[in-house]
């Protein structure tokens, strides 16, 4: 038997979990203080809450729902964000797209993100969403939806930063994950959002190698319905595939949803594998906005990675 | 986006640390919503230690109906008569430290 026997380890073990449980308790008390110095000092604060039935820990639920409605019902109940630019009509951009044959098809999206996205990230509304879809089907070529089967997320239009390789079987080492200079951004300690990929390394097919080499993390524990609609929520997101652009390049990947992230806190919105984050901006490209949908793709059709511009038909004949 | 203060949160030190973590997923999701929690009380303290009273029903209306809404930053400070912006980011700076404090001591 090759290593140290369970009996010399267990230990480790043990520390490691103590960390956590100490960790955690740690915030806890520091979380219990922020609490009261916030209603300690402003107790009509919590009486508001209270006549509100909202609870501060769940503001992002409340928030989330609120943006929801606000992006279904926009266009014809509330005011359009202050920061919105007027759309310009699909024949303006049909015209602009026939056009672009010569400049090249990643100036006319740049051209067109320009035109279209805000300044600043921030949910797109219904409209926004719609006119991207379309843009994204008749220049790429892939048929991609923010709301698909019902589902969306809380926003599309984001940062994405950088994360590191998913250890996708017990035992998997960072240098099975092939020679690339992506390798440098290392292996995160701990399991993706849905587990290990497959159950060994005999198991790993090509389809799972390359669902975690072209992987995308979402915030789907910030999702509205998240702790309401289990376990159909997590299956459906479960290697979801989505279309991932760089809006300041226009450079796209197409990934699945394999980790639940990043945190709130971190001022990000979305995450890539390194291969992901090394074609949308390079090795040193550690965060930028993006957009992601969703790729209807039913039939599974259309392949993971790096979205090649001159296969536009190629994608358009897959999907017909 | 979300909130209207989320784009002056970003706690780069404090992620890092919790990457070399060995955690499962209910887990980390329990110290990410620890975290993010403290974030909204610092948040509602530090706007309200600096509106004046009279104007804290208002303030909170407008969060409770648009939590997401940027225009709460400008409202508030045409309340406060500064930018509200430089006390949150100070107020957060100091959150991430005193988490940072929890996260290394032995």
């Amino acid at each position: 038997m090759k290593g140290k026997l369970p009996t010399q380890t267990y230990h480790k073990i043990a520390k490691n979990q103590i960390d956590y449980d100490v960790l955690r308790n740690r915030l806890k008390l520091k979380h219990l203080e922020e609490i009261s110095t916030l209603y300690n000092k402003h107790p009509h604060v919590k009486k508001y809450f209270d006549y509100k039935k909202l609870d501060l820990k769940n503001i992002r639920e409340h928030s989330a729902k609120i943006i929801g409605a606000g992006a279904v019902f926009g266009a014809l109940l509330l005011a359009p964000p202050d920061n919105s630019k007027a759309l310009p009509t699909p024949y303006a951009l049909i015209e602009k797209l026939d056009n672009s044959r010569e400049s090249g098809l990643d100036k006319f999206l740049i051209d067109t993100f320009k035109d279209i996205l805000p300044d600043k990230v921030r949910p797109l509304t219904q409209g926004e969403e719609k006119l991207l879809e379309q843009i994204f089907y008749n220049s790429v070529g892939i048929k991609v939806n923010a709301n698909l089967e019902g589902e969306h997320l809380n926003t599309t239009y984001g940062l994405i930063g950088a994360e590191q390789h998913l250890v996708r079987y017990p035992g998997d080492k960072l240098q099975n994950h092939g020679t690339g200079p992506e390798l440098a951004s290392g292996m995160a300690p701990g399991r993706g959002a849905w587990g290990y990929f497959s159950t060994n390394a005999a198991q790993l097919s090509d389809d799972l190698v390359e669902k975690e080499k072209w992987y995308a993390v979402v915030q789907t524990l910030y999702l509205p319905d998240w702790n309401t609609r289990q376990p159909y929520i997590k299956n459906w997101y479960k290697y979801r595939k989505v279309m991932i652009v760089n809006t300041n390049n226009a450079k796209a990947v197409i990934a699945t949803v394999a980790d639940s992230g990043p945190a709130a806190w971190t001022g990000k919105h979305f995450g890539g594998s390194p291969e992901v984050m090394n074609y949308l901006g390079g090795l040193k490209y550690k965060k930028g906005p993006v957009l992601v949908f969703f790729v209807d793709d039913p039939e599974n059709k259309i392949p993971l990675g790096p979205v090649e511009y001159n296969k536009t038909n190629e994608y358009l004949t897959k999907l017909n | 986006m979300m909130l209207y203060y989320d784009h002056l949160v970003v706690f780069t030190k404090v992620e890092k640390h919790l990457k070399k973590i060995n955690v499962n997923d209910d887990e980390k999701s329990e110290i990410w919503k620890l975290i993010d929690e403290m974030v909204h009380h610092r948040a509602l303290t530090t706007v309200l230690n600096k509106l004046p009273f009279e104007e804290h029903n208002e303030f909170l209306d407008r969060f409770h109906r648009a939590p997401h809404d940027i225009a709460i930053i400008e409202y508030v400070n045409s309340k406060v008569g500064s930018d509200i912006t430089k006390d949150l980011q100070k107020d957060f700076e100091k959150l991430e430290k005193e988490i940072l404090d929890l996260l290394s001591n032995g």
